[in-house]
């Protein structure tokens, strides 16, 4: 695995064209807005993606995702704004935007009557690789993808995980540049769900990666950037762990207690840099879950341990819940913080 | 500008490999082989009894092989290609926006016109099969007439075919122009089959009050520009008349596809 490049906008993209301004973003998005009639899928939406930079996307169902990848990878254009992909300009230079860009749509469209690996040699010829070059790209990314037991199969007989891989492979023949995968992982199982996630995490650094997702995991396990998006707009933006920090404000923490719930409750809310004490569930009789919250920045759980075996309460278990961008999620989108620019 | 060329590869194989192409062409033939059949037994019986005629002295004509026979057989395979060609074309690019493959191929560098224009000339790879297998008829007329030097005039013969293959491709042009407005199959078939069998009646009206009208509508209808080539004559003009159809409805099509960057 490479490692990843840590929002390394400060390295510039080899420009590819005497046209094409040198730019230290992979990918520049300038107040794109799309309508559909009265709707407004997008609303100005800004951001940039260094190159390398593997950006999550993340929002409820119809927040825009979909429509911006669509613009993105020319499909269709903005209402108004800019964007430039590789330094390119999606509208005026759209051939060569779709020539360093692999795209997997929602759902991985694929052909069902064809061979797996005529499937692949079609999309890189349609790609525009001649003949030499050709089998060596898609036995690339063949292997890349773990695709070898199926080459000889039917599309349409391959099972949701193998169509998920083979739409991805697709978007990866000929190593573009830039990668835009709209949910890579939806209707996986798990085991299928933690290699598409390991494959993307493993190209960080040697690719830009665009991806959306609805999966909250999805996003601290794979990207170094997130944007969370709801209702067109950018609701809040930066790395998972500064939108928990400054997002998120508190830190969970959760702690099994043996012990009366109304004396630990209180115990519990005395302990220094606790800020919210909520019971989550009963294990049994006198066994309780409780879900604290912290200050920022913040880590009573040694006090609380202290606070609790003193008072001769037992612990039976103490955690940090780590990151719940799942509750930043759902704060950000329920509309309680507002815009916020974190970077 | 050769980079049609992927797709074209693909849709004729998906043509060459899909059972229903198959069907589709048996239907055709058997439909052909029939009435051809019944063409060929009335044609021997009229040429019999013109022999018998002739030897009682009377001046009735034997009937002509080509007049009979080809020009004939000519009339119903223009006809039955206008029912063949929905059958074929509907699923060209109504099926592809369907399964979302329309956008795959979109986002690659490949313009909407090497895409339509890799189907229409699969479908009009599929034509010329089909007017090639249809040379068996005017065969079967020289074979059966051999005996008596009844042969069929070969540039008529010829410039028929070549006119067959030119019809083949307006329509082809239209279906996938049809294909390209929908995503279900279906439909593009129905307006395919309905526009074509209008094209086709644009001559017919009367339209005794406005001569200029019915004029330009003849003009324009897709049997008219036939005339010529049964006669066994090459006018530009009949080329010329096909071929910009074709590219008419293709350049729709493409303005079809075109929309999404604007409607949808
Ligand atoms: N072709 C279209 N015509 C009209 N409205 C559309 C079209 N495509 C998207 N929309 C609308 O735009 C909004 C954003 O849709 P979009 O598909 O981008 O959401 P999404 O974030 O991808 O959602 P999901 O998670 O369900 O895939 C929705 O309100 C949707 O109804
Ligand atoms: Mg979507």
């Amino acid at each position: 695995m490479t490692d990843p490049v840590g929002g390394a906008p400060g390295k510039v993209s080899p420009a590819p064209s005497a046209v094409a301004p040198a730019a230290p973003a992979m990918i520049e998005v300038d107040n794109l807005t799309k309508d559909f009639g009265l709707t407004r899928a997008v609303d100005r939406l800004s951001f940039t993606v260094g190159e390398g930079e593997i950006l999550g996307f993340l929002g409820p169902n119809g927040a825009g995702k979909t429509t911006t990848m669509r613009i993105l990878t020319c499909y269709t254009p903005a209402t108004s704004g800019h964007a430039r992909v590789g330094g390119f300009d999606i509208v005026k230079q759209s051939f060569q935007v779709r020539r360093i860009l692999g795209y997997l749509p929602e759902n991985a469209p694929l052909y069902p009557d064809m061979i797996v690996r005529a499937y692949l040699n079609f999309m890189a010829e349609v790609k525009g690789y001649p003949g030499r070059q050709r089998r060596a790209i898609v036995d690339e990314v063949i292997e890349e993808c773990g695709l070898q037991a199926v080459v000889k199969r039917i599309v349409r007989n391959l099972s949701k995980g193998y169509r998920q891989r083979l739409g991805l492979a697709q978007a990866l023949l000929g190593n573009p540049k830039v990668l835009v995968l709209d949910e890579p992982t939806v209707g996986l199982d798990p085991k299928q769900i933690a290699e598409i996630r390991e494959l993307i995490r493993s190209m960080a650094g040697r690719r830009t990666v665009i991806l959306s997702t609805h999966i909250l995991p999805e996003v601290s396990m794979t990207c170094q950037k997130v944007i969370i998006i709801n209702n067109g707009r950018i609701e809040a933006q930066g790395t998972p762990e500064s939108l928990i920090s400054t997002v998120g404000g508190a830190n969970v923490i959760f702690a099994t207690v043996q012990g009366p719930a109304g004396a630990i409750q209180e115990l519990l809310r005395k302990v220094d840099g606790v800020t919210r004490v909520h019971e989550e569930r009963a294990i049994a009789a006198d066994i309780r879950a409780w879900r604290l919250e912290a200050a920022p920045g913040k880590d009573p759980r040694a006090a609380i341990g202290e606070a609790v075996v003193k008072a001769g309460h037992a612990l039976l278990e103490l955690r940090s819940s780590g990151l719940s961008l799942e509750d930043i999620f759902l704060r950000v989108i329920s509309g309680q913080s507002g815009q916020r620019e974190v970077a | 500008m050769l980079n049609f060329w992927p797709v074209y590869k693909r849709e004729v194989k998906t043509y060459f490999q899909s059972p229903s192409t198959y069907v589709v062409l048996a239907l055709f033939f058997l439909i052909v082989s029939l009435i051809y059949q019944d063409l060929m037994t009335v044609f021997s019986s009229l040429s019999a009894s013109a022999g018998q005629q002739s030897m009682f002295g009377q001046t009735n004509q034997a009937p002509n092989v080509t007049d009979f026979v080809i020009r004939q057989t000519f009339q119903i395979l223009t006809s039955l290609v206008m029912f063949t060609i929905p059958m074929l074309s509907m699923r060209l690019v109504a099926e592809e926006k369907n399964r979302g493959t329309f956008e795959l191929l979109v986002t690659c560098p490949l313009g909407d016109w090497a895409i339509l224009m890799g189907k229409y000339l699969a479908l009009v790879t599929v034509g010329l099969v089909i007017v090639i297998l249809s040379g068996v008829y005017p065969l079967i007329a020289w074979w059966m007439g051999r005996a008596n030097g009844a042969a069929p005039e070969w540039p008529i013969v010829v410039s028929c075919w070549i006119a067959l293959l030119l019809i083949f491709s307006a329509y082809s042009a239209f279906g996938v122009m049809a294909s390209s407005f929908t995503e279900n199959q279906i439909s593009a078939g129905i307006v395919t089959l309905i526009g074509l069998i209008l094209w086709n009646v644009l001559g017919v009206f009367q339209m005794e009050k406005y001569p200029k009208v019915r004029e330009i509508l003849t003009e324009f209808s897709a049997g008219e520009h036939t005339e010529n080539f049964i006669r066994g004559v090459l006018m530009l003009k009949d080329f010329a008349f096909y071929i910009l159809a074709s590219f008419l409805f293709l350049f729709i099509a493409s303005k079809t596809l075109d929309a999404r960057r604007w409607r949808i």
